[in-house]
């Protein structure tokens, strides 16, 4: 094989370079002044920059494409939301990691590294490119599970989160291979001309190795966003990483492979993608159901919330399904949301951990339903946010989950999944049995004795708190901003 | 006060609202304040809807004190409001029996009162919300934002079994809701599809005609939503749960009310929308509704816990409301609105009394009580006048719904009339029986004296007292203003219906008779 090397244009991939710089810098002054702090201001200022240069790519609507990627409206969102994720979890992780011994040197460049393989990720044009960062985004986030060495619960879950990862990967490079095999090439765009070539979906028919090749990716893809039936690493690892870690594995590294599906599906393998809609029918109902009834019978909140963000998964697939701009509106939509919702979720349960935090499962940590029990009278800030977050996450009005999901299902019923849509809605109605459950435990009134509790939770991680909960407040009375830039983004995906 | 070029619609709905964020946000150091402010905005809110009564035009059908703007445009979603001659009605009596469950709930609730005052706020803003939106997008975000303070009234303040009541209470309504959700997604792409335009506004959707294959799914989604609000009887066990759970009185006072919005439901957007869905299947639903008020009533008279049997009879009224709809003709219209009211007040009124025997009795036990008439006469009187008023006595307000109800019935069929006119009996016997035990029947032995009213009390009951005479004798105070509007919604169905064509000889009976009743109109 031939190789040349493409000219890399410096100028587009600037936010991804920055993150790449940024990460390296903060290792070097990890070494030097030994500060957790200063390496988070270092890794904060590195995503700040990182994040005007690509807010400044937003409007420019110059795509730049070379054979390995893609920086286009499409990449340049998630971007911004990468980058906003990576900064709400370092802001969230702050004083949990100082009260949980967590070596914060290594932890902030770590979540930089695996920003950078999401980013890396959306923007892949070739197969081996995707591989690449998906592997990037992986390992980073081995270690961040595994970050709390002397925890037993975080190392089980590093260690059952490394296995099932690299079975996947396998998975993966073996569909990859197949792939390869069939086309001749990595490059999507020239997969996808070659395929367009075949004379539609009859023709692709007769090549068993990519429609194998296919196949196996999706397996390794769906290991990554914990989709039914490659979701049983989820709840432990959820459960055993470091809260933070928890909130960017159910939110940013989900997010970056659904966008990557998504661009896999409409670009190379867009004469193949209709023959996926009866499986992943199956796939999404599985998750949906799977996850809402299995998060029902959870006592451990952050099990539940590992439960119902499969349950998520599933909701997304659905609208996935409809294979329109209207359908890829709502997943970008959603995603967005489920970003902040999730996200604020798991901060406010890492917001709740007191100083000090032994050894043992959850000590020092709120994982149990029990510990929840009137909340609110004792930790106003942070069931306050939890309240907004699960009411959002349960798709009640007024807040963003409402507008996503009514979004993702009307996106269903007009491709005319009616069916898939009425299935959709029933988990809903069933989700808010576990959600408000929860909700009524933190308000639970309390009894004229009850034991005064200090507040926790430092100022600025509740002031982040309250941003997060005032903005899933404000985009679920008002989306419109946000509708108006991901039909930008959906544009972008769709002109390639 | 002219009110006529205000917000007053939003005002109506953002006051209570804010008055509820303001309760759960500041942490107050003591329960008083907040009790106040609530009292304060329910007050306010209950002299903005009587200034809407006066400036509103009885003679107009259409929508009055419209507003519109722009709410997410890329769906074509609205925030559309108006009101007219059903839901003026409903609007006031909405404010009427917030503000008169938070006085009654003054002395009633112990623990965190003020945090109880916030969440019957949120009910009001929810229940204001669903009487006056005109976009059916808007409609579902409080109709399904309205399950959240009552899920948390009962929660949090509710009986032993509240657990189980809440779960209930979720499960069916939110079930329901969701499938409406889809239903109105479908809609909205109907209408798309027919017209081009996205929108969710209820007017331009009134137009949609519905694919023959998708009609009884949708009607069916719509239906069940409807039905388990109201509560008609298949879909009501969540009601008696949630009633006999709720301790305090203002809150069931709300549940109340909240049954009321399925009724309403069923007359603002079921109607208009499945024109021929309800023409066809109306006899059925007739049956359900009759069905409904026979068991009501049954079931209410073998009750021993007084809350239960004063729920039972809601849903046995809830059946005679659901008849007066689907007779489908003015009549019928008109006392279903009629009757929504009144049972407001007096059952209403019943469930506050009710409540004030548990804060001296600390029973439901229809058996524990007896002989109360002789510790409390003014109690008593209370308690009969607003036993008769349930009954039907002619003067009060059940009366004249009752009789529209009838009115209508018998015009379609006489079964149906005499069907109705039967439990009506039977309604007397059970909640006359229910007065004798708990006034003169065998008085237990008591630990302490049962005082009389306080003056607070007495004048908790007074006021709807008034308001169920005031009605029962001249109810053309609401028959001008609702007359407009329910037969200008009966004249939109029939044109609807004609514009289908459908095989005659399935609706010919709603059609002659919402002739009939232009004729009748048209001749005065």
């Amino acid at each position: 094989m031939e190789i040349t090397f493409p000219a890399v244009n410096i100028d587009s991939t600037m936010p991804q370079l920055i993150v790449a710089l940024f990460a390296i810098l903060a290792l070097l002054v990890e070494v030097f002044s030994r500060s957790p702090r200063m390496v988070f201001a270092t890794c904060l200022v590195g995503l700040h920059i990182a994040l005007i240069r690509s807010l400044m790519q937003w409007g420019r609507g110059i795509p730049y494409e070379s054979s390995l990627l893609a920086v286009d409206g499409y990449t340049t969102f998630f971007n911004i939301l990468f980058i906003l994720i990576a900064m709400i979890t370092m802001a969230i992780s702050l004083s949990y990691v100082e009260n949980t011994r967590v070596d914060g040197g290594k932890y902030y460049p770590l979540v930089l590294f695996a920003t950078l393989g999401m980013m890396l990720l959306v923007s892949s044009m070739d197969l081996l490119m995707m591989f690449l960062s998906l592997e990037l985004l992986s390992i980073s986030m081995y270690m961040l599970v595994g970050s709390q060495r002397d925890k037993w619960v975080s190392t089980e879950a590093a260690i059952k989160y490394i296995l099932t990862g690299a079975f996947a990967s396998g998975f993966l490079l073996f569909g990859i291979a197949l792939v390869y095999g069939a086309t001749g090439t990595i490059s999507f765009s020239k997969m996808e001309s070659i395929l367009g070539g075949l004379g539609g979906a009859g023709a692709i028919h007769e090549l068993p190795l990519l429609q194998i090749g296919i196949a196996l990716m999706m397996v390794g893809l769906g290991f990554k966003i914990a989709m039914v039936p490659f979701h049983m690493w989820a709840p432990d690892v959820y459960e055993g990483a470091p809260t933070p870690i928890t909130g960017l594995l159910s939110t940013g590294s989900k997010i970056a492979v659904i966008a990557l599906i998504l661009r896999l599906f409409n670009n190379p393998f867009i004469q193949v993608s209709s023959q996926w809609v009866g499986i992943l029918w199956v796939l999404a109902v599985l998750s949906m159901t799977l996850g809402n009834v299995a998060a029902l019978l959870q006592k451990n909140v952050k099990r539940m919330l590992a439960y119902s963000s499969i349950a998520h998964v599933g909701y997304l697939l659905v609208a996935f399904i409809a294979l329109s701009t209207r359908g890829m509106e709502a997943i970008l939509l959603y995603s967005a949301f489920y970003a902040v919702m999730g996200l604020a979720a798991f901060g406010c349960i890492a917001s709740l951990t007191r100083a000090g935090g032994g050894t043992t499962a959850g000590e020092g940590e709120r994982l149990k339903a029990e510990d929840y029990t009137s909340l609110g009278y004792t930790q106003p800030v942070q069931a306050a946010i939890l309240s907004i977050c699960l009411l959002s996450l349960a798709g009640i009005p007024l807040t963003a989950g409402f507008i996503g999901k009514l979004y993702l299902f009307g996106a269903a019923v007009n491709a005319g999944f009616v069916g898939l849509a009425v299935i959709a809605v029933l988990n809903s109605a069933v989700s808010l049995y576990y959600y408000l459950g929860l909700m009524l435990r933190m308000y639970a009134l309390p009894g004229r004795f009850a034991p005064m509790e200090e507040p926790v939770g430092s100022l600025f991680g509740k002031l982040v708190l309250l941003v997060l909960g005032v903005t899933i407040i404000a985009l679920g009375i008002y989306p419109t901003p946000l509708v108006g830039v991901i039909k930008g983004a959906v544009t972008a995906l769709s002109a390639l | 006060m002219d009110i006529t070029h205000w917000p007053v619609l939003s005002i109506l709905i953002l006051l209570p609202a804010i008055g509820a964020g303001l309760i759960f946000l500041i942490p107050w150091a003591d329960d008083f304040f907040p009790r106040v402010l609530a009292l304060l905005v329910a007050g306010v809110n209950l002299l903005l809807s009587l200034a809407l009564f006066r400036a509103f035009n009885p003679a107009s059908a259409g929508m009055q004190f419209a507003e519109r703007r722009d709410w997410i445009p890329d769906l074509g979603a609205g925030y559309s409001l108006g009101v007219d001659g059903i839901s003026l009605f409903m609007v006031l009596i909405t404010t009427f029996m917030v503000f008169l469950a938070l006085l009654s709930s003054w002395g009633e609730v112990e623990r965190r009162p003020g945090l109880f005052s916030g969440f019957i706020l949120l009910m009001e803003a929810g229940l204001l919300g669903i009487f006056l939106s005109m976009d059916l997008l808007l409609f579902y975000v409080f109709w399904e934002i309205m399950l959240v303070p009552m899920y948390f009234l009962i929660g949090l303040w509710g009986g032993e079994n509240r657990r189980y009541a809440t779960i209930k209470l979720i499960i069916y309504t939110m079930g329901g809701s969701l499938l409406m959700l889809v239903a109105i997604l479908s809609l909205y792409f109907f209408h798309h599809a027919q017209t081009g335009t996205y929108t969710f506004d209820i007017v331009q959707l009134y137009e949609t005609s519905i694919p023959a294959y998708a009609l009884l799914p949708m009607g069916f989604a719509f239906f069940v939503a409807f039905a388990v609000k109201s509560p008609l009887v298949p879909f009501h066990t969540w009601l008696p749960d949630a009633h006999a759970e709720a301790p305090i009185s203002g809150a069931v006072d709300i549940t109340g009310l909240l049954i009321k919005t399925g009724a309403y439901a069923f007359l603002r957007f079921f109607l208009p929308l499945f024109p021929d869905f309800s023409a066809s299947y109306a006899p059925l639903v007739v049956m359900l509704a009759l069905l409904a008020n026979l068991y009501g009533a049954l079931i209410a008279t073998v009750q021993d816990d007084i809350k239960r049997l004063i729920a039972y009879s809601s849903v046995s009224h809830v059946g005679l409301i659901i008849l007066g709809i689907f007779v489908l003709n003015l009549q019928g219209i008109e006392g279903a609105i009629l009757m929504m009211v009144s049972i407001a007040l007096s059952s209403g009124a019943l469930f506050i009394i009710v409540g004030m025997l548990h804060k001296r009795s600390r029973t439901k036990d229809i058996s524990q009580m007896g002989g109360v008439w002789r510790d409390m006469p003014l109690m008593g009187g209370f308690f009969m006048f607003f036993t008769l008023a349930s009954v039907g006595i002619p003067g009060l307000s059940n009366f004249v719904g009752e009789f529209l109800i009838f009115l209508g019935a018998f015009r379609v069929n006489v079964i149906y009339g005499v069907a109705a006119s039967f439990v009506v009996v039977l309604t007397a016997a059970y909640l006359l029986w229910m007065f004798w035990r708990v006034m003169f029947g065998p008085a237990p032995e008591r630990t302490r004296t049962w005082y009389d009213l306080s003056f607070m009390e007495t004048v908790t009951l007074t006021i709807p007292a008034i308001l169920v005479v005031l009605i029962g004798v001249y109810p053309k105070i609401l028959l001008d203003r609702i007359e407009p509007s329910a037969s200008a919604l009966l004249v939109r169905a029939e044109k609807k219906l004609a514009q289908k064509e459908i095989p005659k000889n399935r609706l010919s009976v709603a059609s002659c008779q919402i002739t009939e009743d232009r004729e009748l109109k048209t001749e005065k």
